[in-house]
């Protein structure tokens, strides 16, 4: 891979790769960290990654890096998050986006991210799987799992609005 | 247990399916005789048999159930057909029990409402941070960058410099309206000037004199005015050692006409052919220009300056600091963005 290959990356990748993060994990800060140190990684390795397969380096990476994140921060964070209280449902919903949004929020953290490569970057089972180091069929009940709950959700909510 | 007439039917029943026990068929037949009017009912009821009738339930399709009506099936089956994993005939079925089934209609539409869209809106602001470039040109960047940011000094010092002279003058106009009824030629002071002076510009100096000469009886002189006069003395010293000069009459103005006689010899033709090809033409052109063309400095300016040094700031201090530009390029707002401290400060007002 090249330095202008790298650049292209860059321009092509990075706005995708900020929101696959941001919406994942919902810190702003956070999701800038992980998409420069997504690139470093890149651009560390960049003579031994293939120019056909920037976009899934980069996404494997930013991934794995996030699931560290929740997993160092679930250890640090568990007996708090035990006390929260559970978020209001009496949240003012103007659309079906918002309703969406905040199911989508609710979804479990895998569940989000392998639900999101699908729909925003439209990766295969197969290529999600690889990414994630699952298998084709988790993949498959990830995101069932996850459609249903967000189908659930979301007529729950039109029913109440 | 002994038959009586309380307990008899079920004996009885038992008789007529052949199922009273051995032990009690004594009893029974005693029973018989003794009550020959039971036995009379017995008989009866021997010869009663319940005809099968050909009744059908006319709702059963109603009652059948389909293997989409398991709520799991249906949603395996919803999401599948969402994600395109469906076969042509297993579409075809579910799309057939759809239609069927309008009242499930309204389940398969949420589940299309559950496929998310990317907000194309969220962008990532660090992009400049990512790129990275060669080493030769790191090196002109940087260079580029420290010029800019030492051009960038110098037309701050200057412009300091500039606006500080200025402010000197209003103090001196200020004596020049006290002075002004006196109506006297100006007199040179005799404060000589300073010498590092010398060698201002005649015309900043001439501003600064004018008003000196009305000011003359004010005791305490601004520094300038002192550094000045030296100046206005020279000059004047100049004017005394002048010649005068006769001014000629006025010369009063005088028409003229120039007649050019036309040749009334015919022009001669000349044919001129030209080539199908173009000739090359060979510009001459000054070093200096190829330079400035090559190196694009014939289009710096100070907005290009200004943002290269900005740049530098931005990078330099991590990309918390940044600017923003009109569409004509101008820099009109500058940010300042950290974890714990955001601000923005306009540079041009609307």
């Amino acid at each position: 891979m090249t330095v202008n290959e790298y650049n292209e990356a860059v321009d092509l990748y990075s706005d995708r790769l900020f929101r696959f993060v941001l919406k994942s994990i919902r810190d702003t800060y956070a999701a800038e960290d992980i998409v420069q140190d997504s690139y470093e990684k890149l651009w560390k390795n960049v003579e031994n990654v293939d120019g056909t397969k920037v976009k899934s380096y980069l996404f494997t990476t930013a991934y794995h890096t996030m699931i560290d994140r929740i997993r160092k921060e679930k250890r640090s964070a568990y007996s708090e998050e035990l006390n929260l209280p559970e978020e209001s449902h009496e949240n003012n919903y103007s659309d079906l986006g918002e309703i969406l949004k905040e199911a989508v929020n609710r979804l479990p953290e895998i569940q989000r991210m392998v639900l999101l490569l699908r729909d925003y970057e439209g990766y295969s089972y197969q290529e999600i799987g690889e990414m994630a180091n699952l298998n084709e069929s988790q993949v498959k009940v990830y995101i069932y799992r996850a459609r249903v709950f967000l189908k659930n959700y979301i007529g729950k909510m039109e029913t109440v609005v | 247990m002994k038959i009586t007439r309380d307990n008899y039917e079920e004996h009885f029943l038992d008789y007529l399916e052949g199922n009273l026990d051995e032990k009690l068929v004594d009893d029974f037949i005693d029973f018989l005789r003794q009550n020959p009017d039971l036995k009379t009912e017995l008989e009866m009821a021997g010869t009663v048999k319940v005809e099968l009738e050909n009744v059908s339930f006319a709702n059963k399709e109603k009652l059948y159930k389909d293997k989409f009506d398991q709520e799991t099936e249906f949603n395996h089956t919803a999401v599948a057909l969402l994600e395109g994993d469906l076969k042509e005939n297993e579409k075809a079925e579910f799309e057939n029990y759809l239609s069927t089934h309008p009242e499930k209609q309204k389940e398969t539409t949420l589940f299309e409402k559950t496929r998310l869209k990317a907000d194309k809106t969220i962008v990532f602001r660090k992009k400049k941070k990512l790129y990275r470039y060669s080493a030769g040109r790191t090196i002109l960047l940087w260079s580029t960058r420290i010029a800019a940011v030492l051009v960038l000094g110098l037309l701050i010092y200057r412009v300091t410099d500039n606006f500080l002279n200025q402010n000197f003058l209003p103090e001196n106009q200020v004596a020049v309206s006290e002075m002004e009824p006196k109506d006297e030629p100006a007199e040179p002071t005799a404060e000589p000037a300073k010498p590092e002076k010398k060698d201002e510009p005649a015309q900043v100096e001439k501003k600064v004199t004018e008003p000196v000469r009305k000011t003359e009886p004010k005791k305490e002189p601004a520094k300038s005015l002192r550094e000045t006069t030296k100046g206005r003395m020279d000059h004047e010293r100049i004017a005394e050692a002048k010649i005068p000069v006769e001014i000629p009459e006025k010369l009063s103005p005088r028409d003229a006409s120039f007649s050019i006689p036309q040749p009334e010899i015919a022009l001669a033709h000349v044919k001129i052919s030209l080539s199908d090809t173009p000739a090359e033409f060979y510009e001459e052109r000054l070093l200096g220009d190829v330079v400035r063309e090559k190196t694009g400095i014939g289009n710096l300016s100070l907005n290009k300056v200004a943002k290269a040094g900005l740049n530098l700031v931005s990078a330099v201090s991590g990309e918390k600091f940044s600017f923003e530009t009109n569409d004509n390029g101008e820099i009109t707002e500058l940010n300042y963005d950290s974890r714990l401290l955001a601000f923005t400060v306009p540079t041009k007002k609307d």
